[in-house]
């Protein structure tokens, strides 16, 4: 089952790639949306993988295997687009929009109330990869949910790029939840996790894209 | 038998140094200056990867397809790091040196897996390490030296940007180190081709661009 998960996760991923996406990787195109799609590139490679591990007859769980660079690589990119990218744009520091980072602060405190419920049952290497996974999810989402608020009067570009922040925050939240039915064993869990997550990485590039085209157009 | 990469290493490496100082060009003794850097990290990462097998209790296979994809990736980095931060972070620059890097670390690993595996070793045996190793090596680094490329101009970017890119290179390398010890090893030759292919013409594509834009 995690082998077909994995797998479909992979061409999700790269479907919705090449949704709109592979033209951001080309010349002068904006960082934010090639930091994405690349984003998403690493959620392709870290699934391929573990499918290359599941197919080769080795474990994916209960050890620290490479497949978890994937979410980390992802959610560092999504982080990187929307911290280095995005943020001093639409946040000048000012008191005025203080109860937005107060409320973004809600993100990585539920990522890491998500962490402490996948640890409970955890080994020790897998304890780090949690730790790992969850630090780069927690990242990201404080941005996802900032730039999900902030009313960004001056260039109006947060509120094109709201649909992507939501999706990529659901992603994380899924990310999370994956490690937790695979920790409890919850195989009904994992199967619908794993769909939801298919979903969600299909359709990070074509709701960025869509964003980025509202904002050049 | 012990020294064995030592001896590959002054064989294959030392001959590098007169052609260094021959050259005239600035930009060609650079690449070949990265591949002898290269080559001395592969040299390095070979002591470092018996320590982690013993660490590892000797499972060569978990350290293989897990552990040395990341020791191998941060320490070709690191060179490329000290290059950007020291003397130019020219984005054209960083992509050819380290490629350079990446490639000299695969030709000294390939020389010294072919003399482990002398009564094994075929022209797919040889097509795969050549192809897919060299690939794997210097699309790996060169991606990470993109990254790298933003180190004066954008520290947000650089930090954040050079790691992710990092964790996809290592996965990268993860992938190659996973099918080429398997049965499906075609599939280590076709998987860097493909993405190198892809790179070569993202880049050719950025050329032209260029060239439309001076003119």
């Amino acid at each position: 089952m995690q082998l077909y998960l994995n797998l479909a996760m992979v061409v999700c991923a790269l479907a919705g790639m090449a949704c709109g996406g592979l033209r951001y990787l080309g010349p002068r195109k904006p960082l934010y949306a090639s930091m994405i799609v690349l984003g998403v590139a690493c959620i392709a490679l870290g699934r391929l993988y573990q499918c290359a591990r599941l197919v080769t007859g080795l474990d994916i769980i209960d050890i620290f295997q490479l497949g978890i660079l994937g979410t980390i690589g992802a959610f560092s990119f999504f982080f990187s687009s929307n911290y280095g990218q995005i943020d001093s744009l639409v946040d000048d520091r000012s008191t005025a929009f203080a109860r937005y980072r107060i409320i973004a602060s809600l993100g990585p405190i539920i990522i890491f109330v998500l962490y402490l419920l996948t640890i409970k049952e955890a080994y020790p290497s897998e304890k780090i990869s949690y730790a790992l996974i969850s630090a780069s999810i927690a990242a990201a989402s404080y941005f996802h949910i900032k730039h999900f608020l902030i009313p960004d009067v001056d260039y109006g570009i947060v509120r094109c790029l709201r649909q992507f922040n939501v999706i990529a925050l659901i992603y994380g939240i899924l990310c999370m939840l994956e490690l937790i039915t695979i920790e409890y064993n919850m195989l009904t869990g994992e199967i619908v996790v794993g769909i939801l997550q298919c979903i969600m990485s299909a359709l990070l590039v074509p709701a960025m894209d869509m964003g980025v085209k509202k904002w050049t157009t | 038998m012990d020294h064995l990469i030592f001896i590959l290493y002054l064989c294959i490496a030392l001959p590098m140094i007169p052609l260094i100082i021959v050259l005239p060009e600035k930009k060609s003794k650079l690449l070949i200056g990265y591949v002898l850097v290269g080559m001395t990290i592969c040299l390095n990462a070979g002591s470092i990867n018996a320590i982690l097998i013993n660490l590892f209790r000797g499972d060569m296979v978990y350290v293989t397809t897990t552990i040395s994809p990341i020791s191998e990736e941060i320490l070709k980095a690191l060179p490329v790091l000290y290059f950007a931060l020291v003397f130019s972070d020219d984005r054209d620059t960083l992509l050819s040196i380290s490629f350079a890097d990446g490639i000299g670390f695969a030709i000294l690993e390939n020389a010294y897996i072919l003399t482990q595996n002398i009564e094994a070793v075929s022209a797919q045996w040889a097509l795969a390490r050549v192809i897919g190793a060299t690939l794997v090596h210097g699309a790996g680094t060169a991606a990470v030296g993109l990254g790298m490329s933003y180190v004066r101009k954008r520290r947000k970017l650089f930090i954040c940007g050079t790691f992710a890119l990092l964790t996809a290179a290592i996965t990268f390398h993860g992938i190659f180190n996973v099918f080429i010890q398997s049965q499906y090893s075609i599939v280590s030759l076709l998987f860097p081709s493909l993405v190198y292919a892809l790179v070569v013409m993202a880049e050719f594509y950025r050329r032209e661009d260029q060239k439309e834009a001076k003119a």
